[in-house]
């Protein structure tokens, strides 16, 4: 199942300190639901605040990105610029 | 989510994307013809003027503003009562989340004035004259409070607290009291205590950077009227007149639709204009009187009140084998924030080790709000400060173990595939390219005299994509126009129109690039990040695809074929299944468009992903005056991985303007405040940014490893070429007097004390 890295401590603090997680899910608005549902409110903070990257390119808006087994999401915070 | 509808197929012959055509924008700025923010003009326009703290931390009693609307002229004055008291939210608006409150309260004081500078009222009146002499009979009664500018003071148990309900977050346990420490964030991997004991060499030092400013040559300026029935218009000088339309409406409690933003031509921003602080006032001034009104900012106001970028302290340990693997790191980095959290200590921890592959690291990062000016975006934000750190450490951790420091930095490089520091897997990265173009170049070989000194240093940015909408016409003699809605502050006007003629097949003059306002078309986030090439030439590129779709549906309708039996090549419809039929170009279909449905025109929206993220490898040349340690810059020579440069001169420029800003940043620039917490250089003759005279020609190299999720391969180029000056100067002064500095500017004075002390 896909591989979630979080490597944002304050995000790890809202998912109960876990730095890894493999959550069931073939896309990646069904992994922020799964994964609201083991950490409530977490979705909300991932929708507000972070950034995601399936298999290494960031997308501000990842919803309906196909994961498969293979798939490595991170959750990074969202990143402005100059 | 974005699609790429139709690349480009690998090694095709590109007859636009690459060339350098004159920029559509030039004829206008070197004519004086180009409009911007404070040209505009109203009948009936009155003069906005603010009334500012001159205390950098002060409770505001009471503002009586009564004899100031009595004055003769005098047409509105406009407080924080004027403006509805917003609750704590943050608002998803441009590129991240802001918090409404504290942009209403940095655009307006409440309560609380939290920096020398920070508004506290504004006047409307008939002449400048008028509206200055109102501001002196405003009477402000303060309570002067302590106040802290120094990070480190600041975080200190004892400092003055700026916000009562500011308590840290990103700490293991909520603490029981308020802090000045916004937020602590964290990133980690491996064993550091192994890695450090693994190491054969250590280096630690304490890097010291001043707060310094974007210095954008024009002031922020805007005109603004709000109508009898409630519709608001504002022509502003900004990086985006989506977020400018955005903070407006929520801090003066309207609907976005009730506002709509021209976006002016913009004469430099670099960051900082991704926010508002004059708009809402000349919003609220318009409302009040019922007329135009226009507001400029002096150099000086400019300085006082709008967003410099941190100053910071950071503390970095790295440890090397003696073969210079690299097998641990420990950062700490300390940012202002300025009077509201929100400094780029999250980006500047994330790009600390981007450029390293190292096993076990930990970043500690601390957002540190201060009685300074809330700091706003300057290009890459966070990430040049972080560098001069690291990559100072790194330069000292090369002599320390007689290595060269670009074997040391090829050594440690991140390549594709390898996971980055702050989490995700590299993909189509050109790293390694850009350090082996420096290390080839005659400059890293070129000999090198008495006094002078050769630094190296390496940076890396994100970039970004995001929300974008494009849209083409095609005019009825067969020209077109692109419509973004994205303002031009580096060359995407030209850019835009080079994508769209590359996949129309036109000329590159037949196509006009134009950014519109907020009403003309769809959201686009503001420019910044380093994504208007990326995600908003994404949306002109499929835009323009699907012109040439209709195209090819229209040629197949004059010829009454199907449309398989057309191909379009170079601006032209073939028509294949009989060859002998003469094209059809673009205007002749243009010129039936009536006949074959009426007119040619597209537009896409998206949210493009998979930015390119961007690398930059340079070399500085100094040679230091051993009687005044004024450092003069010899040469410089950066390489930087693009994608692909879609116009590479203004790639170049790109290049030369963040490493001049960086060269900037490294000797002169600084923000000094008094005991009282009053700038003392808010002006240009103290504040020193370089001028051409300064700088040699700075050469660019460009390196294209192609982004495969954009449709010419771009990446973002703007931010990564300020992120490694400042550490490659301050190496090239390192090994020219033999002293490693770790406080920025390298001021002459300084350098005198440094070498004195040798």
């Amino acid at each position: 199942m896909p591989h979630v890295l979080v490597a944002d401590s304050n995000f790890r603090a809202v998912v109960g300190g876990v730095s890894e997680l493999d959550i069931d899910a073939d896309n990646v608005r069904r992994l922020i639901e799964a994964i609201d549902r083991r950490f409530p409110g977490s979705g909300a903070y991932i929708d507000k605040r972070m950034a995601i990257a399936v298999d290494g390119e960031i997308h501000q808006d990842a919803g309906a990105i196909p994961l498969t087994p293979a798939s490595e999401v991170c959750l990074i915070p969202r990143i402005g610029g100059g | 989510m974005s699609e790429v509808l139709d690349r480009p197929e690998a090694g095709a012959a590109l007859k636009v994307v690459g060339t350098r055509p004159i920029r559509p924008d030039g004829v206008d700025k070197v004519t004086g013809r180009a409009a911007y923010g404070a040209d505009f003009a109203m009948p009936g326009m009155l003069v906005g003027r603010i009334k500012r703290s001159p205390h950098a931390h002060a409770r505001i009693l009471s503002v009586d503003t009564r004899r100031a609307q009595a004055l003769p002229g005098v047409k509105a004055v406009v407080t924080a009562a004027d403006f509805p008291n917003l609750a704590s939210e943050e608002y998803e608006a441009g590129e991240s989340a802001s918090n409404l409150r504290d942009i209403s309260c940095n655009c307006m004081a409440r309560d609380k004035a939290l920096y020398d500078g920070h508004a506290v009222a504004a006047v409307a009146a008939t002449s400048a004259a008028i509206a200055e002499e109102a501001l002196e009979l405003i009477e402000v009664t303060y309570e002067v409070l302590p106040h802290v500018i120094d990070v480190e003071a600041a975080m200190a148990a004892d400092a003055p607290l700026l916000h009562a309900h500011l308590y840290t977050q990103g700490l293991e346990t909520r603490p029981d009291k308020p802090s000045n420490i916004a937020k602590r964030n964290r990133l980690e991997r491996g064993d550091l205590e192994a890695g450090f004991a693994a190491a054969e060499a250590v280096v630690e030092r304490r890097y010291v950077t001043p707060a310094v400013h974007q210095g954008y040559i024009e002031p922020h300026a805007c005109v603004a009227v709000m109508a009898a029935d409630g519709q608001g218009q504002v022509w502003s000088s900004s990086q985006g007149q989506f977020m400018v339309r955005t903070y407006c409406a929520k801090v003066l409690g309207l609907e976005a639709s009730d506002i709509r933003v021209t976006p002016a031509e913009i004469g430099g921003g670099f960051g900082g204009k991704t926010t508002v602080y004059l708009e809402p006032l000349a919003l609220a001034l318009s409302r009040k009187s019922g007329a135009p009104v226009k507001m400029v900012m002096s150099r000086e106001e400019v300085f006082r009140a709008t967003g410099p970028t941190s100053g910071a302290v950071v503390e970095v340990k790295i440890g090397a084998t003696r073969d210079g693997t690299i097998t641990a790191a420990d950062i700490v980095l300390k940012y202002q924030a300025g009077a509201y959290e929100g400094s780029p200590v999250g980006a500047g921890s994330m790009t600390a080790l981007a450029c390293y592959d190292i096993a076990n690291f930990r970043i500690t990062g601390y957002d540190v709000v201060t009685n300074s000016p809330k700091v706003a975006a300057y290009r890459a934000p966070g990430a040049p400060i972080s560098a001069f750190a690291v990559e100072s450490a790194v330069d000292e951790l090369a002599q320390t173990l007689g290595l060269d420091p670009i074997a040391l930095r090829e050594k440690n490089a991140v390549r594709d595939g390898m996971k980055a520091a702050y989490g995700p897997t590299y993909r189509n990265i050109g790293y390694v390219e850009t350090l082996e173009a420096i290390r080839d170049h005659p400059h890293y070989a070129a000999p090198l005299g008495p006094n002078q000194g050769r630094g190296v240093a390496v940076g890396f940015w994100f970039n970004v994509g995001g929300e974008s909408t494009a849209a083409v016409h095609v005019n009825e003699d067969g020209s077109a126009v692109v419509v973004t809605g994205n303002p031009d502050i580096g060359g995407s006007r030209a850019s835009m129109a080079m994508m769209a003629a590359e996949t129309l097949g036109l000329p590159v003059d037949k196509v006009r690039p134009i950014v519109a306002d907020t009403a003309a078309i769809g959201f686009s986030m503001l420019t910044g990040g380093s994504r208007t090439t990326f995600a908003t030439g994404m949306a002109v590129t499929q835009a323009a695809q699907k012109i040439v779709a209709d195209l090819k549906r229209r040629a197949a309708q004059i010829w009454d074929v199907a449309i398989d039996q057309v191909e379009w090549r170079e601006g032209e419809a073939l028509r294949l299944d009989k060859a002998d039929t003469p094209p059809l170009s673009l205007a002749a279909i243009a010129a039936q468009s009536a006949r074959t449905g009426g007119p040619i025109t597209a537009e896409v929206s998206l949210n493009a992903g998979g930015a390119g993220p961007g690398f930059g490898a340079h070399i500085c040349d100094v040679e230091v005056d051993p009687e005044t340690g004024y450092v003069t810059v010899l040469r410089y020579t950066a390489a930087q991985d693009v994608g692909r440069a879609i116009h590479p001169a203004y790639v170049e420029g790109q290049v030369q303007g963040g490493v001049a800003q960086g060269i900037g940043w490294a000797l002169n620039e600084e923000y000094i405040f008094d005991g009282e917490g009053k700038m003392e250089n808010a002006g240009f003759l103290d504040y020193r940014v370089p001028v051409a005279s300064d700088l040699p020609m700075i050469e660019p190299i460009l390196i294209e490893v192609p982004n495969p999720r954009h449709p010419f391969g771009a990446k973002g180029v703007g931010e990564v070429p300020i992120v490694p000056p400042l550490a490659a100067v301050a190496n090239a002064v390192a090994r020219a007097i033999g002293v490693r500095m770790t406080s920025l500017p390298l001021s002459p004075p300084k350098l005198r004390a440094a070498m004195d002390g040798r």
